[in-house]
């Protein structure tokens, strides 16, 4: 199954958690705000839910 | 002889397993208001500050199911089994004990909301979990009332340093809580934040300054 | 295919009621004058409500003629009015007249002139889903004077029992995000009108967790024009991907400002001066792009010849920029405009917008520096697409976009020189807002 990984922006409050944990799919921009890969999520097991 | 009673084994383990839940309650508490703050432990990473909050949580609640069983359990007292979760109903010290019953429900409903967190909104949690700051009180009250454990000796300075601790980081908590930007503001926080930006059509002569990073995200 | 025409309230006799209009325009707007057309004139014009009974019937019309949103998505309206049909529950309709953009006057106009079609349009549509509730959101505007002109129509039909929905007037707060759908919805809910995370999109979960359809006031208009005479005779001007006629808000390069209907397909220098007069042309208003006047002379008012020049036609502003004028002055200022009216709400659009107007007003006056160019491009691709609505995007698709076409003013600038002949801001921006108390 392919999933979409996706940021609720508006929520978001750039703790920069998510980035920790899941670096090769987020990244952090120069104002601590995620920036994520573009495409679908490659399988992996189901990761912690995030703040 | 009077020998050790099952009794006195589940008063000692009530009492026990009771400082344990309140001393790791309290680093929980302060655990949530670092998370809230994205404050970091020294040498740990960041999910660290918020796995280590959800993860002693559930410990508490491991404890304190053994506490009020136990105390359930003594035949020494009377305290019906549906006491734990419903306030002064209890026969043995009825208001004290009740105070523990009025902290667990919060607690209760504190994990259950955060659990099933992703079907419910997010004013919804919020609203919920901030009742840790009544949830805390209510247990050390409780805690001071039920017995005489925590009046005295090492127990007691324990118990002042957990309300010592819980103290400063709620005053941290409140005082990041006033000097926040609210949301209304915030543009024209950043806006203003360079000289000169609010005037409509003449040019500028030096180059832009450092803005200051006002976070988004709700407050 | 009759050749495209364009008409600017040139005097036009109206059909007898009911018969299709021979395709000169103006359709939308009345044949002469700038006086609101009351019930009668309305009637006389275009005939009466054509209910069609059964929703698909209207859809398929619309379908048939290929109407897109005028709104600025350019969305196929069908497909809008299908998944709101087939949405189950019980549907909302919005007609969107809070027209938020500070260049844009043709919806004002339409309400203003034609307020009846708009509001056919909307029995129209709510028929058409099934809508157990319909409302008109407009903005208040000065002292509140088009409300009262809705009212006093919507007054007319229900004297004459006209309308099988009522029609409930939201008042828009005077920011710009206040038209965005789902910003539309949260202001009908009574919350500060921001825009909403998506999905689910309001056509899915809109007013009170209803399926919502927000549609253009010129949409509706268009829709109600299609339901009387048919979706050939729409085809019937237009372009063969692009058909009909659309409203454009032109600012020609002598400073007027000016409302036309033009067929879609109609040569950009038919609608502009773009003589040695003019220098550049903003296209799709302050989410748009500019281009140099010389490639806008070889351009058709159809997304099919600007797309591949990266612009849009959106909701139909049409700006020259005369040759006296310092583009990156124009375009700060307007930056600035944007970013103040930021929602807040993301930390890419809050952090991100501010600093780019800063540094576009820096590159504004003399010599700012190498660096802040690098720094605006930068920022502009950092914030697209990371906000919960388009105005990140749309402010990095103007600013990306007036750093192209202005580039040589850019090393001017560089060099401490300037080619403004004239100081006064050429295009219209409000005074900036005060906060978030406007909102509601």
């Amino acid at each position: 199954m392919r999933e979409q990984l996706r940021v609720n922006p508006i929520d978001c409050a750039g703790h920069g958690v998510c980035a920790e944990l899941l670096p090769d799919l987020i990244t952090l921009d120069e104002w601590g705000y995620p920036k994520l890969v573009p495409g679908p999520v490659p399988p992996r097991s189901a990761g912690p839910s995030l703040p | 002889m009077n020998g050790i009673t099952s009794s006195t084994v589940f008063w000692y383990a009530s009492r026990a397993t009771g400082v344990v839940a309140l001393l790791l309650l309290t680093v929980v508490l302060v655990l949530g208001i670092l998370v809230n703050r994205q404050g970091r432990l020294p040498g740990l990473p960041r999910f660290a500050v918020t796995g280590l909050h959800r993860n002693l949580s559930l410990l508490s609640v491991a404890f304190i199911a053994v506490h009020v069983l136990t105390a359930v359990a003594d035949s020494y007292v009377s305290i019906p089994l549906p006491a734990i979760v419903v306030p002064f109903t209890s026969g043995y010290e009825r208001f004290w004990l009740g105070l523990g019953a009025v902290s667990l429900d919060l607690m209760i409903a504190l994990i259950a909301t955060s659990l099933l967190r992703r079907h419910l909104g997010r004013r919804l949690w919020r609203a919920v979990h901030r009742l840790a700051y009544v949830s805390w009180p209510v247990a050390l009250v409780h805690s001071f009332g039920s017995s005489t454990d925590l009046r005295r000796g090492v127990l007691l300075v324990l118990a002042a340093a957990c309300a010592l601790a819980v103290a400063a980081a709620a005053a941290w908590r409140l005082v990041a809580v006033a000097r926040a930007v609210p949301r209304a503001q915030r543009v024209g926080a950043l806006m203003s934040g360079q000289a000169g930006l609010a005037r409509t059509d003449l040019p500028r002569t030096d180059p832009p300054q450092a803005h200051p990073l006002v976070k988004a995200g709700q407050p | 295919m009759t050749t495209a025409a364009v008409a600017a309230h040139q005097p036009v006799t109206g059909p007898p009621p009911g018969q299709r209009p021979a395709t000169a325009l103006p359709l939308l707007l009345p044949a002469a004058g700038a006086v609101p057309q009351d019930l009668g004139a309305h009637q006389r014009r275009h005939g009466n409500l054509p209910w069609r009974g059964a929703s698909e019937l209207l859809i398929a019309d619309i379908a048939q003629a290929g109407l897109t949103g005028r709104g600025g998505a350019a969305f196929p309206v069908y497909r809008k009015l299908a998944a709101v049909a087939g949405a189950g529950g019980r549907p909302v309709v919005v007609a969107n007249g809070a027209e938020s953009e500070p260049a844009s006057r043709k919806d004002t106009s339409l309400l203003w002139l034609a307020p009846h079609l708009v509001l056919d349009g909307l029995q129209l549509a709510a028929e058409a889903v099934g809508a157990s509730q319909a409302g008109l959101y407009l903005h208040r505007g000065r002292d509140g004077r088009l409300a009262a002109v809705l009212g006093r129509a919507l007054a007319e039909r229900s004297a004459a029992r006209l309308d099988r929905m009522a029609v409930e007037i939201i008042e828009a707060p005077p920011r710009f995000l206040a038209g965005q759908e789902s910003a539309l919805v949260n202001r009908i809910a009574g919350r500060p009108a921001v825009p909403a995370y998506t999905p689910p999109r309001v056509f899915e979960r809109g007013v009170h967790g209803q399926p919502t359809l927000v549609q253009n006031v010129e949409t509706l208009a268009h829709l109600a024009l299609i339901a009387r005479y048919g979706p050939r005779w729409f085809r019937a001007i237009g372009t063969p991907g692009e058909p009909g006629s659309m409203l454009c808000t032109i600012h020609h390069v002598d400073g007027r400002t000016g409302v036309v209907e033009a067929a879609l397909g109609t040569p950009l220098r038919g609608l502009l001066d773009l003589d040695d007069r003019a220098q550049a042309v903003l296209v799709g208003g302050y989410h748009g792009s500019w281009l140099p006047a010389a490639e806008a002379q070889q351009l058709t008012l159809a997304n099919a010849a600007l797309r591949p020049l990266g612009a849009a036609l959106g909701a139909g502003v049409l700006a020259v920029l005369p040759a006296g004028r310092c583009g990156l002055a124009e375009a700060a200022r307007v930056t600035r405009y944007l970013a103040a009216e930021s929602a807040g709400q993301c930390g890419p659009c809050l952090n991100g917008l501010p600093r780019i107007a800063a540094a576009l007003t820096a590159l504004a006056g003399p010599r700012p520096g190498l660096r802040i160019r690098a720094d605006a491009e930068r920022w502009a691709g950092l914030v697209t697409g990371r906000g919960a609505c388009h105005h990140p995007d749309g402010t990095a698709r103007f600013v990306r976009s007036a750093l192209t076409v202005f580039g040589p003013e850019l090393n001017r600038h560089e060099r401490g020189e300037c080619l403004a002949a004239a100081d006064e801001p050429f295009l219209p921006v409000p005074v900036a807002a005060e906060g978030d108390e406007d909102r509601r």
